[in-house]
């Protein structure tokens, strides 16, 4: 006899309920479920131009300063208007900065609390696992609250407060750094890749990029000791043994959008990888569906310039179950974050796990989280480089009365989309795409899953009392539900609770 | 040259401006704007500031936090919770999600040196004009 699951997820930085079906020990199917209206696109409706920037910052406490961008950047899009190169390269270091702390945060803070469950008490590397991860006292959750604590300093001499930033706006940025205030940020940069290298990776981040094979990987691993007790090799040996890494397949499809600061190598295009083909990214191909989302159907098409935001009162009936919408790209499912970045970039280590574990699991997705700050180091440097502290950071620009545009960024957690309508200088319409809005997307109109509703299926549960591989597979897609549930509240579920129910 | 005075406590008020329900510790971060306080108190914006608020326990004695509570008391209130009762909540990892409260289960073992005094300064609800100033008065209180 099926028994269903409903479960109140923690430690996803907002409200989400995930709903299984188990069949033995074995989901067989699933349900994600955003708990919450958010209401931010209708909030907006008939203000100024200009609110987006004060307004959808606000959707998040960690992803402030990719929602000020992405609002940013429609309204360049919407005016036609070029941006100050310094301008655009202090908005993506601290993209970068706010990038670098959710990655490290999330994996040793929330990730890796699920490895001290009881279920692996008989594991070998168990008593390790613990001494790491306790929870508020493991030794790498102490290290990584410590380490990245000077990660917002960045942000602060860039542009004056973090986070709920202000300092990003169309054509460039209000704040003028200094030489001196660019050398301190490249001081607070040299002391997080000294701990990143030390700490993280026990090898310089040169090193760990250079590897591009899973064999290349396993021989990195057997090199020396520094190698295996490094959190990262520690996080891959403890993955595997823990079975992490036959958890978590999804449709094997992925999606990035372009992320572009330098017109140089450190940028990335943008692209979508399904199946392992790899297509460039056009956002005209980006939809909304809504058949099991608490929306209205209205508006002229599916694309978020048309796709409206009308919720519609709950019914046990409507089949509608959550108030995350259906975003698909070429009508399909598509799961961002990291490792979709990783992919279509086309890093050869990534593709090349999926290709030999048969797609991407729990541990990949965790592992590009933690290869990331790699890349975004290296990126970060280069770009400090490259501003010239006598050059404007701002170039002004006319704002049309009238007109349409689009935002994209790479936030923290994968790509993240603002699409606005301008009408007599007011706000006519208003989108926002969250990155966690496509991974823990609702079915859509085809009743396609969503992509972690996918991951879900077929997931083998040791313990139904502590169903810890569900939390396992939903936190690998790193989810911030106050981002994507369209309203913030104290109350609500309750947190780490189990409800079994026929 | 005015010598800067050394930090002996920080006010650190948290909460949401955008929403009612959560604004009231912003609402005594405005009132305390507006009093005067003694040379080596701080006040902080702390918005929703969770991890990110460490900086604001280190090098000072004293550490008042101002923000909204529900459960302990009747709407309108004002309570003070101090390190036995903070401790109390929350008492389980699963109810955090590296925010605030994170931070206070946390902070014994960062190595902050010294570790402040915490108390904190609730508002039952989304309280009301004398609430707001009773909070004030009481976290000025709170920094002697």
């Amino acid at each position: 006899m099926p028994e269903t699951i409903l479960m109140p997820m923690n430690r996803v930085e907002g409200d989400l309920e995930v709903k299984v079906v188990l069949e033995g020990d074995t989901v067989t199917d699933a349900w994600v479920i955003g708990t919450m209206y958010r209401g931010v696109e209708t909030m907006l409706i008939g203000r100024g131009a200009l609110d987006g920037l004060v307004i959808t910052p606000r959707i998040c406490g960690i992803c402030s300063t990719s929602h000020l961008l992405a609002a940013a950047m429609a309204i360049e899009d919407l005016a036609s208007a070029p941006v100050s190169f310094n301008g655009r390269l202090v908005r993506h270091i601290a993209l970068a900065a706010e990038k670098l702390q959710s990655d490290l945060r999330h994996l040793f803070l929330m990730f890796a609390a699920d490895l001290v469950s009881p279920v692996y008490a008989a594991q070998p590397l168990f008593a390790e696992a613990v001494r790491r991860y306790r929870p508020f006292q493991g030794d790498a959750v102490v290290s990584t609250i410590l380490a990245t604590k000077m990660l917002p300093e960045i942000i602060a001499i860039l542009g004056g407060q973090w986070p709920h930033s202000s300092f990003i706006v169309p054509g460039g940025v209000t704040s003028h750094a200094s030489a001196a205030d660019l050398r301190q940020c490249r001081m607070l940069l040299a002391q997080f890749r000294r701990w990143y290298e030390q700490t993280v990776l026990g090898c310089t981040i040169e090193r760990i990029l250079a590897i591009d094979s899973r064999d290349q990987l396993d021989a990195w691993l057997e090199e020396g000791q520094a190698h295996q007790t490094s959190e990262f090799g520690f996080f891959l040996q403890c993955g595997r043994v823990f079975g992490l890494d036959r958890i978590g397949r999804a449709h094997g499809s992925y999606l990035a959008g372009p992320d572009c600061a330098d017109d140089g190598e450190s940028d990335l295009p943008g692209g979508f990888v399904r199946n392992g083909e790899a297509a460039p990214f056009v956002q005209q191909q980006i939809s909304e569906q809504v058949k099991y989302a608490r929306y209205h159907p209205g508006g002229a098409g599916d694309h978020p310039h048309d796709q409206e935001t009308h919720p519609v009162e709950q019914r046990e009936t409507d089949g509608k179950y959550s108030w995350c919408k259906a975003p698909r790209y070429l009508g399909h499912p598509a799961e961002t974050g990291p490792l979709a970045e990783a992919l279509v970039r086309q890093d050869p280590l990534p593709a090349d796990l999926i290709a030999r574990e048969g797609g991407a699991s729990a541990l990949t997705r965790e592992l590009a989280r933690l290869l990331r700050p790699a890349r975004l180091v290296a990126n970060m440097e280069h770009w400090l480089t490259r501003i010239d502290a006598g050059q404007p950071y701002y170039q002004p620009l006319d704002l049309p009365t009238s007109g349409s545009g689009v935002g994209l960024v790479q936030a923290p957690r994968g790509m993240l989309g603002h699409w606005v309508r301008i009408s007599d200088e007011h706000i006519e319409h208003y989108q926002v795409i969250t990155p966690t809005t496509w991974n823990a997307s609702p079915r859509d109109d085809a009743d396609i899953r969503g992509p972690i509703e996918q991951a879900l299926v077929g997931t083998r549960v040791r313990s139904r009392e502590d169903p810890v591989e569900l939390g396992h597979v939903v936190r690998s897609f790193d989810l911030c539900m106050v981002c994507s549930v369209h309203a913030f509240s104290r109350a609500g579920a309750p947190l780490g609770r189990w409800r079994v129910g026929p | 040259m005015a010598r800067r005075a050394v930090i002996r406590a920080r006010i650190v008020c948290v909460g949401n401006s955008l929403i009612a329900g959560d604004a009231v510790g912003i609402h005594v971060l405005e009132e305390l704007r507006t009093r005067t306080l003694d040379a080596g108190v701080h006040l902080v914006e702390g918005r929703l500031g969770g991890l990110d608020l460490l900086p604001c326990f280190e090098g000072c004695s004293r550490v008042v936090l101002v923000d909204r509570v529900a459960g302990y008391g009747r709407p309108g209130e004002v309570v003070r919770l101090d390190a036995g009762d903070l401790g109390a909540a929350g008492a389980s990892p699963e109810l955090h999600s590296g925010g605030l409260l994170y931070l206070l289960k946390a902070l014994p073992f960062l190595g902050v040196t010294p570790l402040p005094d915490i108390c904190l300064i609730g508002i039952e609800g989304e309280g009301n004009e004398a609430a707001v100033r009773l909070a004030a008065d009481w976290a000025l209180e709170a920094c002697l």
